[in-house]
């Protein structure tokens, strides 16, 4: 197995195309994170149309920079602004926002990105190990127990998203019945075709997941004019500076509560459906239940920044055991990167990684890779974000492709 | 906008999607191989959403009884707080139907500048600078995907060569 | 905030032409993306119905693949991991009402214990002494919560 290890790890990381390749997928996650509004889901599904022309493993290494990178990306915003930038951040502002306004922001934000980027690690090592044992796990399955594995799937999404449970079952016949349309798979029979060669050949997957996640929050988010005219971020009033040193100490020296919210996040990533959004609030809520100075959280404390940091970068590698070990998406997210795979005419399945351990260890690999890219474009990212703000009327960075895109769409 | 007059509104529709689709699912041909019949699967789901849009039916009834009649204007306010969007899908309904005879590159310029002038404003300084942005977002994107991901996109019958 | 949403709005089209080069890509995201926004605006999770379009296909070529292989609906139920699958997911149907049922009802002290015996059954159907284990700890740390909250409910 070690051969195979070291021949996906050459594949990824002695080739620059993928390493720059992930490295602005990494870049493009921070940046869709750090915006509200922009879910990482949308950011994601956005960098699939570039992945056609890649190789497999080049275009999911960057959809997984973008995974990374988005899924930590709205610390910042939440941390400066006091609005997260991703659902998946909605805790880290809980203790974030006071940290940075009690006089502390390189405090806060350096806790943020280094439990990040631990979590994240945890999370990977996890992965390579659990996945495999996983897998074997799934060659058991026969077509009943996937079937169940199915059923059990959507009906866990239902009750877990929205706290409707008929409308989310009626949402997910009315997907069952959407797959339904076009020909029969074992079959080839015409089915709701209504005459419609187009019709017929079915819907592919990509549009339906860009018309309906993408357009409609998009719309959402033009349809009044004041929503409309709002600047994508905040002004903040001075550049940070951020304190690796000290942030890496403390998060160290936590790390009993930095373990528990990992696994909490990667616990959450392997249920179907449940998120980097659930994953972050559940370490906050045992984080505080666990913590002898339970009324400084809410006010700044240091656990209560690193418990949902680490989590929701757990997430990913929780997520990403259910789909390679038995090709269940765990979320949107890992939904578009089946996607992708499909695309490139590869099933992934129980034996996805017996079949192709090069892709699977690969996207392993660059899991790590990712983060820490992502370790190191943060820490520069937040040095630009915040001096872009405070001078966001000014041609600034002309050097700095980031902040020149941020001044074309911020100034309105 | 979950209430209940809507609700009902949407499982009555509902029923009669489900109920359209259950007629047309006749239409599914039966080769007579064995195993499953290529028209089972779609009828259970169709039947399990009849099922569900029955038990929606079901509950907002219950509850827009039980609550009473309370704001009989929500139609009219509805459609004016749906404005933007409708505005916003017609351009693209027009930017679909005339696809054919602009070609992506300029009918995708002009979408963008048509939804930027109608979001943003009509004034010269706006419109100009939502020309720039057009022309430079879309154009910068169709080179990638044609020059770089090699990537044809539809021509138009104007310029040809685009 | 409008410019990139415009922005993007084009660049959605262009990128899903450029999986398969048909135009009718393109009105199926328009389509879905109206039925998107309705439904938003309606109140009805989207996670789900994405769900859903992935695993629709693969789930009616399952099931299928079942009913060919053998003709025993029973299956599904005697079938360990299909069993396990199946309590589950009527675990995860009932557990919103758990959540929303008040801390002293008999329903929600008894649920998360009555679930985990439930589910320790199936496990012991595999034939792996892991799962035997598993099983067993299940089995009687759902017994021991079920004796402990009941027994406080007669004492009282």
């Amino acid at each position: 197995m070690f051969d195979v290890i070291l021949q996906a790890g050459a594949s990824v990381l002695l080739d620059p195309l993928t390493l720059g390749l992930m490295a602005l997928g990494t870049l493009a996650g921070l940046l869709a994170g750090a915006i509200p509004g922009f879910t990482i889901a949308m950011g994601v599904i956005l960098t699939l149309p570039f992945t056609f022309g890649m190789s497999p493993i080049q275009g999911l290494a960057t959809m997984m920079g973008v995974f990374v990178g988005g899924l930590s990306g709205g610390l910042m915003s939440g941390m400066l602004t006091g609005i997260p930038g991703t659902p998946s951040s909605v805790a880290t502002t809980f203790d974030g926002f006071p940290m940075v306004r009690s006089g502390k922001p390189g405090l806060a934000l350096g806790l943020g990105l280094w439990s990040s980027f631990f979590g994240g690690m945890i999370s990977a090592i996890i992965l390579v190990a659990l996945a495999p044992q996983l897998a074997f796990l799934g060659l058991e399955f026969g077509p009943w127990d996937y079937f169940a594995l199915i059923v059990f799937a959507l009906t866990i999404t239902v009750s877990l998203s929205g706290d409707n449970m008929v409308k989310g079952l009626i949402a997910g016949l009315l997907g069952l019945f959407a797959a339904c349309v076009g020909e029969d798979e074992i079959n080839g029979v015409a089915r709701f075709a209504f005459g419609s060669d187009h019709i017929r050949q079915g819907f592919a997957f990509l549009p339906v997941l860009i018309g309906l996640f993408a357009f409609s929050q998009l719309l959402s988010d033009v349809e009044d004019n004041v929503k409309a005219k709002s600047p994508l971020m905040a002004k903040t009033a001075d550049p940070v500076r951020v304190e690796h040193r000290k942030a890496i100490a403390l998060v160290i020296k936590n790390w009993i509560n930095l373990f528990r919210s990992s696994f909490i996040g990667i616990f959450t990533g392997i249920l179907p459906a449940a998120g980097g959004s659930i994953s972050n609030i559940l370490a906050y809520d045992q984080a505080k239940k666990a913590a002898k100075n339970r009324n400084e959280f809410g006010k700044g404390a240091v656990d209560g920044i690193i418990a949902p940091e680490a989590a929701n970068n757990a997430t990913a590698g929780g997520a990403l055991i259910m789909m390679m070990a038995l090709g269940i998406p765990g979320d949107i997210v890992t939904a578009v990167m089946l996607g992708a795979l499909m695309i490139h005419n590869i099933i992934p399945g129980p034996s996805f990684i017996q079949d192709e351990p090069l892709l699977a260890y690969g996207v392993f690999i660059a899991f790590f890779c990712c983060t820490f890219f992502y370790g190191g474009f943060a820490s520069l990212f937040i040095k630009t974000i915040s001096l872009g703000n405070k001078n966001s009327n000014v041609c600034f960075g002309f050097r700095n492709p980031c902040l020149l895109c941020y001044w074309c769409f911020c100034t309105p | 906008m979950t209430n209940n007059k809507s609700d009902i509104i949407i499982a009555i529709f509902l029923l009669c999607f489900s109920g359209i689709m259950i007629n047309d699912a006749s239409n599914i041909r039966d080769l007579g191989f064995e195993g499953m019949k290529a028209d089972a699967w779609p009828r259970v789901v169709l039947w399990l959403l009849v099922v569900m849009s029955s038990i929606m039916l079901g509950k907002s009834y219950i509850q827009f009884k039980t609550e009473g009649h309370k704001d009989n204007n929500t139609f009219h306010v509805n459609l004016s707080k749906f404005k933007n969007a409708i505005i916003c899908f017609g351009m693209f309904l027009f930017f679909l139907s005339t696809l054919d005879y602009l070609g992506m590159l300029l009918g995708g310029i002009a979408f963008v500048f048509g939804l930027l002038t109608f979001l943003g404003g009509f004034s010269l300084n706006l419109i100009i600078r939502h020309f720039v942005i057009s022309v430079l977002s879309i154009g910068f994107m169709w080179m990638v995907f044609t020059f770089g991901l090699r990537v044809m996109l539809p021509e138009g019958e104007i310029l040809r060569v685009w | 905030m409008y410019v990139l949403a415009s922005v993007i709005l084009a660049y959605c089209a262009i990128g899903v032409f450029a999986l398969h080069n048909i135009t009718f890509d393109i009105w199926v995201m328009f389509a879905f993306g109206v039925m998107g926004y309705f439904m938003r605006k309606l109140g009805f999770p989207l996670a789900p119905m994405i769900l859903g379009v992935v695993l629709g296909k693969l789930a009616e070529l399952n099931l299928a693949r079942a009913i060919g292989t053998s003709d025993d609906y029973f299956l599904f139920l005697t079938r360990p991991w299909s069993l396990f699958f199946i309590l589950m997911a009527l675990v995860s149907v009932l557990f919103p009402f758990y959540q929303n049922a008040s801390k002293e009802s008999l329903f929600s002290k008894l649920f998360v214990p009555i679930s985990m015996m439930v589910l320790s059954f199936p496990l012991f159907l595999m034939q792996s002494p892991a799962r035997m284990i598993i099983a067993a700890i299940l089995l009687l740390a759902g017994g021991y919560f079920v004796y402990k909250r009941t027994w406080a409910l007669q004492a009282t």
